[in-house]
């Protein structure tokens, strides 16, 4: 299959599409033959305007509901219409009729889309008091015609489909980037135009102790344009062997001041949002939830569920990375592993991979205090190495770094990583996912953006 | 609202009142209880909504479901029935 184009992200309305619906709703689409679907979305703010949130796909019935056409060559039947509609309409959501075109790198509404649009936006938009409005695609480009309950009606600027690859469609291949002269060694693998998207990308980092600290000293060499440093702890001395930059001098300040200095000295045009708070405060999540990318790099059950909660909610993509060194009660080492797992809206989730603990969840939301006191073991801290931080750390920034550019060999490999050091193996582990699930299935909160309560 | 009964019209065989009905969540004033689809859509267009006749109407029932309502078809309406009217969503 020939390469999508790397489109950086676009300013403006964008539409994000879970990997799992896209899939379905291309092969419906894009098929042989030609049909019609719609999709339900929930609405978001993003980093660059606002965004569509798809949450389910309804596909049309060839012959049933999708029809010969009155002025075009096909349509939605009425009836389907009006009960995608009522939908909408009931459950708070946007209405986006979606079919396919021809073609490759290029797509576009025809005279006849268009006309059916200005015929009957307004009334649809009337009955659901949303936004409504039509999707056309190719295997590689996407365009979208909104209609806003205000009146207003504006063009899609991109869709999302955060896949392997984080695909970005656009009506037409973003004109080649400006060439980087600082970065130019690394554009010559990533390209202008994938160094380019990694300047437009705003990214969090969720604990910034040992894994973090890599995290964000190699995201902010690479040149990502804005960073979210999320952690409310303080450095310590213990800290000091695997904090990235660190000094003696640092010992007692924030972990954001000391990642944030850090991150300007790897690149002074880098803009930073420092949170010195726990990540399930409303100041923290409003800004987790604005991001394009979430690594997950702090030890605990509540910045697991309240950052796989973002995911799936808000359409976010995540990368949790973690440390595993199990010592017996006789010190003796057992299997190490460092694991970097992939977090994607709608394709199962830390729940249903059975990596969040309710009772542990329940301690880990007390105040500090309380925590320990409801602890029934003393507090022993776990074994902590550099260079298993530094493992893990960099096979998820570079999974990052080809997903957003578009580097993968494989779309559809949405498999976690499981390093055993000990053993020398490296493992790939695909994600299970409920089909019940509260959080990642239609059933759940998939894609309800600020419809659905923050905190989760 | 209902009008009130003019009393000069008690002896027609059916009473002319206007009645006020929902279509697309917007208020349309019909002539009369008993109405066509098409007189429906026709008296919401002349009160300005962004429809046109060849929409399909529907009318809410009372289990919350919607049934459409054909052009010639004769339906006897009460103050806030709901109706909705949309077009084919056409592409090419
Ligand atoms: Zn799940
Ligand atoms: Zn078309």
């Amino acid at each position: 299959m020939a390469r999508r184009p790397v489109n950086p992200p676009a300013t403006g309305w964008s539409l994000t599409i879970p990997p799992k619906i896209w899939d379905r709703l291309s092969d419906h689409v894009l098929g042989s033959a030609a049909r019609g679907a719609v999709l339900l979305a929930g609405l978001a703010d993003g980093p660059r305007g606002p965004r569509l949130l798809a949450r389910e796909l309804i596909l049309a019935d060839e012959g049933r509901d999708y029809i010969p056409g009155e002025f075009g060559h096909r349509a939605l039947a009425p009836t389907f219409v009006r009960d995608a509609v009522i939908r909408a309409r009931d459950e708070g959501l946007a209405y986006i009729a979606a079919h396919a075109h021809l073609g490759l790198d290029h797509v576009g509404f025809s005279e006849i889309d268009l006309a059916s649009h200005e015929r009957g936006y307004p009334s649809l938009s009337q009955i659901s008091g949303q936004v409504v409005g039509a999707l056309v695609i190719t295997d590689h480009a996407a365009a979208g015609d909104l209609w806003l309950p205000d009146g207003r009606r504006e063009e899609l600027a991109e869709t999302i489909i955060p896949t392997g690859n984080l695909l970005r469609l656009r009506s037409q291949p973003a004109e080649e980037g400006r060439p980087d002269s600082l970065h130019d060694r690394q554009a010559r693998l990533l390209g202008d135009l994938g160094q380019e998207t990694l300047r437009r990308l705003r990214v969090a980092v969720v604990g910034l102790g040992g894994v973090g600290s890599i995290l964000v000293e190699e995201l902010a060499r690479l040149g990502v344009g804005e960073l979210v440093l999320i952690d409310d702890e303080t450095v310590e001395e213990t800290n000091l062997p695997r904090l990235v930059a660190s000094g003696r001098e640092d010992i007692g300040r924030l972990k954001t001041e000391v990642a944030a200095r850090n991150a300007r000295r790897a690149n002074p045009d880098v803009r930073l949002i420092e949170i010195a708070r726990r990540v399930e405060r409303p100041e923290s999540l409003e800004e987790l939830v604005r991001c394009d990318w979430i690594f997950l790099a702090a030890d605990g059950d509540a910045a697991r569920h309240w950052v796989n909660g973002t995911v799936q909610q808000y359409l976010v993509p995540a990368t949790q990375v973690g440390v595993k060194v199990p010592l017996t009660p006789q010190g003796d080492v057992g299997q190490i592993h460092t694991a970097t797992r992939l977090v994607l809206p709608g394709s199962g989730c830390l729940w249903c991979s059975r990596l969040i603990d309710p009772t542990r969840l329940a301690v880990d939301m007390h105040p500090a205090g309380e925590r320990d006191a409801a602890q029934y073991v003393p507090g022993v801290p776990a074994p902590s190495v550099i260079t298993l931080n530094t493992l893990a750390a960099g096979e998820a920034v570079n999974h990052f770094v080809f997903a957003v550019v578009g580097l993968h060999d494989e779309e559809n490999d949405h498999a976690s990583v499981i390093h055993r050091p000990r053993t020398r193996q490296r493992d790939l582990q695909e994600p299970r996912q409920d089909p019940t699930c509260r959080w990642c299935t239609s059933t759940g909160r998939l894609g309800l953006g600020r419809k659905g309560s923050t905190p989760f | 609202m209902e009008t009130p009964i003019d009393t000069t019209a008690k002896t027609d065989a059916h009473q002319h009142v206007s009645v006020t009905v929902k279509v697309n969540n917007q208020d349309v004033t019909l002539p009369d209880r008993e109405v066509t689809g098409l007189e429906i859509k026709q008296a919401a267009i002349s009160q300005g909504l962004p429809i046109d006749v060849g929409f399909q109407l529907s009318v809410k029932r009372s289990h919350g479901r919607y049934e459409v309502v054909d052009d010639d078809e004769l339906i006897r309406v009460h103050t806030h029935q709901e109706f909705l009217a949309v077009p084919p969503d056409d592409n090419s």
